[in-house]
């Protein structure tokens, strides 16, 4: 039978057996990472129960079919379409998703597109003292 | 032999690379912003977005950081202004962001030759299922001046994408001269009462968390003065369109 010279002799032998097993390792490192992957992206009532359950994706902490949302904070998400907050610039940031766009129960796809996001800014009236404020 | 001795060379580097994928990697890309307004805006549009991408245990974070800046090149003074920005990641979804800026209440206003910043600091990073199937797209930054509506009145746009504001707009005034009539009508007590009630939607209930602060600070006849003095805006700048209209000039049209 033909031989490859390369693992005639022992030493090349233990070579080839060495890259084999280097190559066991990484395989179950790889599918090792899979399943983190999979168990970060699961699905879990948050605290609260009942319908209101809240989920944000960026901290990996799952949602159930119906939770619309999946930004990190400062977005809430829930079973509504629509989380909002405002800051001291008189704006209002609201993120409403698409009535599609929904993750499956297996929390592991999204579908329909992106939801839309609205900032509004009504400018209030002055509150520093003028003639017309102060007087 | 020779195969399987040569591929189980090449195994581990194909492995390094996959598992690339759930390892963390970041791919930061800085885009300039792109003016897709029709012809005519009244806005000039320039800027960067910068984009943050990580890819990590099969999940893509993507961070976003604006820079845009607009300057009003129309010669007339703005009112109201509503602009699109559309982002496009390499590889997680496209966000469309809307952003509506009203000034009528206000003494502030975006005067011809004045920039006007159409950033927002604190875009919300996402995080979602990362496809490694999916082709990196070329990422992009564009953004649409759909509606304006200036000191006179008229409007650049169509005026289909000012209607939630000029609903916005509607209920504060609404609201307002309520607020108004009852401290004329009943008093500090109960106009105090009505101000502390949270008023919908969360937008115009921002606007009136901000006179809240005063009457908390400073008391019911500050904020009263306030009030009305975004009435007095209000109503001085709807007697100009009016003027306007009288003078068979359309404040609705689609162009300026």
């Amino acid at each position: 039978m033909y031989s490859h010279p390369l693992i005639r002799t022992r030493y090349h032998f233990s070579l080839f057996v060495t890259l084999a097993i280097v190559n066991l390792v990484l395989v179950a490192n790889l599918v090792a990472d899979q399943n983190v992957a999979l168990l970060s992206s699961s699905c879990q009532n948050q605290a609260g129960g009942g319908a209101a359950r809240t989920c944000t994706w960026g901290n990996a902490t799952g949602c159930r079919l119906g939770a619309t949302s999946y930004f990190a904070s400062p977005w809430s998400c829930s079973s509504t379409r629509c989380a909002s907050y405002s800051d001291n610039s008189g704006c209002t940031y609201q993120n409403c998703c698409l009535t599609n766009t929904t993750v499956n129960d297996a929390c592991t796809a999204f579908t329909g597109p992106i939801q839309v996001e609205t900032t509004t800014c009504i400018k209030p009236p002055p509150d520093k003292c003028t003639p017309l404020v102060c007087r | 032999m020779r195969r399987i001795f040569l591929a189980s060379l090449l195994l581990p580097v194909h492995f390094f690379a996959s598992t690339g994928v759930t390892e963390a990697q970041t791919r930061v890309t800085r885009v300039t912003v792109q003016d897709n307004s029709a012809l005519g805006s009244p806005l000039a549009i320039n800027g960067t977005v910068t984009l943050r991408e990580t890819i990590s245990n099969g999940i893509v974070r993507t961070a976003i950081s604006e820079d845009i800046l607009s300057r009003n090149i129309s010669g007339k003074t703005i009112l109201t202004l509503v602009v699109w920005v559309d982002v496009k990641p390499s590889y997680s979804s496209p966000r469309h962001f809307t952003r509506q800026y009203e000034c009528f209440f206000a003494a502030d206003v975006i005067s011809s030759g004045t920039e006007h910043p159409l950033s927002q600091a604190n875009v919300p990073e996402t995080g979602e299922p990362y496809d490694p199937s999916a082709a990196p797209r070329s990422p992009s930054a564009v953004v649409t001046v759909v509606y304006v509506q200036f000191l006179d009145g008229s409007i650049f746009g169509h005026e289909a994408f000012g209607e939630d504001i000029q609903r916005m707009r509607r209920m504060t005034l609404k609201h307002l001269r309520s607020l108004d009539r009852i401290y004329t009508s009943f008093g500090e007590a109960a106009f105090t009462q009505e101000l502390n009630e949270t008023v919908e939607p969360a937008d115009v209930e921002t606007f009136f968390e901000n006179i809240r602060q005063t009457l908390r600070q400073q008391g019911a006849q500050i904020a009263i003065v306030r009030i009305r003095t975004s009435l007095k805006f209000a109503e001085d700048r709807q007697a100009g369109f009016s003027h306007r209209k009288s003078r068979g000039e359309d404040s609705g049209s689609e162009r300026e």
